[in-house]
């Protein structure tokens, strides 16, 4: 397989993911497009490096986790890191299941916005342990190859979040 | 009956990362524990809350984007859409100006303006360049290494007619 076909089958194949991922973890579509860019870039620069049978989109996904952690790191100096980002949340525009009521799709998005605002609560560790455990549902030793740390630090990352998401979210899902 | 399970133990049991034994210690637990079952019930219903909200935000991949890393990873694909400012880039600049010199020449030697003329350059160089290397031989007809005049000055010898 030559580059350029590694890099289409790569787009085509993880592209979505890659992009769902990058805006999770920066909440807009700007950040999201260069982070996700960027780490196509460094896939296809370093494709040979890449071993058939391995998981393509841990790689990828370590590659974003490592873009993200830069920038954040160079936007606001490395000794913030596990403090929550202060940017106002953005509201996720994405596509919703057609099959919902209209009376669902308003709790539904009362709720996702509630959820949207929890995240932003969350340090970018805390939040990208929540993304990938909860949402993408990856298991731990999974979690802890894309954020190259011990399967303890994502544990205890993934407590802590959770700890925090349930205190603000749980008393807003039951009185709904 | 043992102590309640932790948070920590129920986060780790409803994403399925404890190990058998304590797996199965939580949920005979939670059998007689309705403390504990429903604190369980909270923390799936938070984890199916997090898992449709990652269903119901997900994005299509914009296909400017899928272009944007495509057009990065191999720019030499799409000069002709740069902009001009980009052109100024030595590494597009330099090549395309090489291009521009050779359509150039060859514009210069193939235009039918200069047609008549060029049959003329083409035969009248031939016969200088015979005609030096004629020269050359003479004066210096031992002279191994000599070699028939170079490319640049059959070249020099070609605009001559023009200026006759
Ligand atoms: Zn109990």
């Amino acid at each position: 397989m030559e580059q350029a076909e590694f890099l289409e089958e790569a787009i085509e194949k993880y592209g979505k993911a890659t992009y769902n991922f990058a805006y999770r973890l920066t909440g807009n579509d700007a950040d999201a497009r260069d982070l996700t860019q960027d780490a196509f870039i460094r896939v296809y620069r370093a494709w040979r490096s890449f071993r058939p049978g391995t998981s393509f989109i841990s790689w990828i996904y370590r590659i974003v986790t490592n873009l993200h952690r830069d920038e954040l790191r160079r936007r606001k100096g490395r000794y913030l890191e596990e403090i929550p980002e202060d940017n106002s949340p953005q509201a996720f525009g994405g596509s919703r299941p057609l099959a919902v009521t209209p009376i669902d799709d308003y709790i539904n998005q009362g709720l996702d916005a509630n959820i949207t605002l929890a995240l932003e609560k969350l340090s970018p560790e805390q939040k990208r342990v929540i993304v990938l455990a909860d949402m993408e549902e990856y298991s731990y030793q999974e979690i802890a190859d894309i954020m190259g740390c011990s399967i303890g630090t994502v544990r205890s990352r993934l407590h802590r979040a959770r700890a925090l998401l349930r205190n603000l979210l749980l008393p807003i899902r039951e009185q709904s | 009956m043992t102590p309640h399970c932790s948070p920590e133990q129920l986060v780790d049991y409803v994403n399925g990362e404890l190990a058998a034994a304590a797996d199965a210690e939580v949920y005979l637990h939670m059998a007689d524990c309705s403390f504990c079952h429903d604190a369980y019930s909270s923390e799936l219903s938070l984890r199916e809350s997090l898992h449709n909200f990652g269903k119901a935000t997900e994005r299509e991949l914009p296909a400017s984007l899928a272009d944007a890393i495509r057009q990065a990873a191999t720019p030499q694909r799409r000069v002709s859409m740069l902009n001009w400012q980009s052109f100024w880039r030595p590494r597009i600049a330099l090549p395309a100006l090489g291009g521009v010199a050779s359509l150039a020449l060859g514009v210069l030697l193939l235009s039918p303006h200069s047609s008549g003329v060029s049959t003329s350059i083409a035969q009248i160089s031939a016969a200088a360049f015979l005609d030096r290397h004629t020269e050359a031989m003479v004066t210096m007809p031992l002279a191994e290494h000599l070699s028939a005049p170079t490319f640049e000055s059959a070249a020099t010898l070609q605009e001559t007619p023009d200026e006759e």
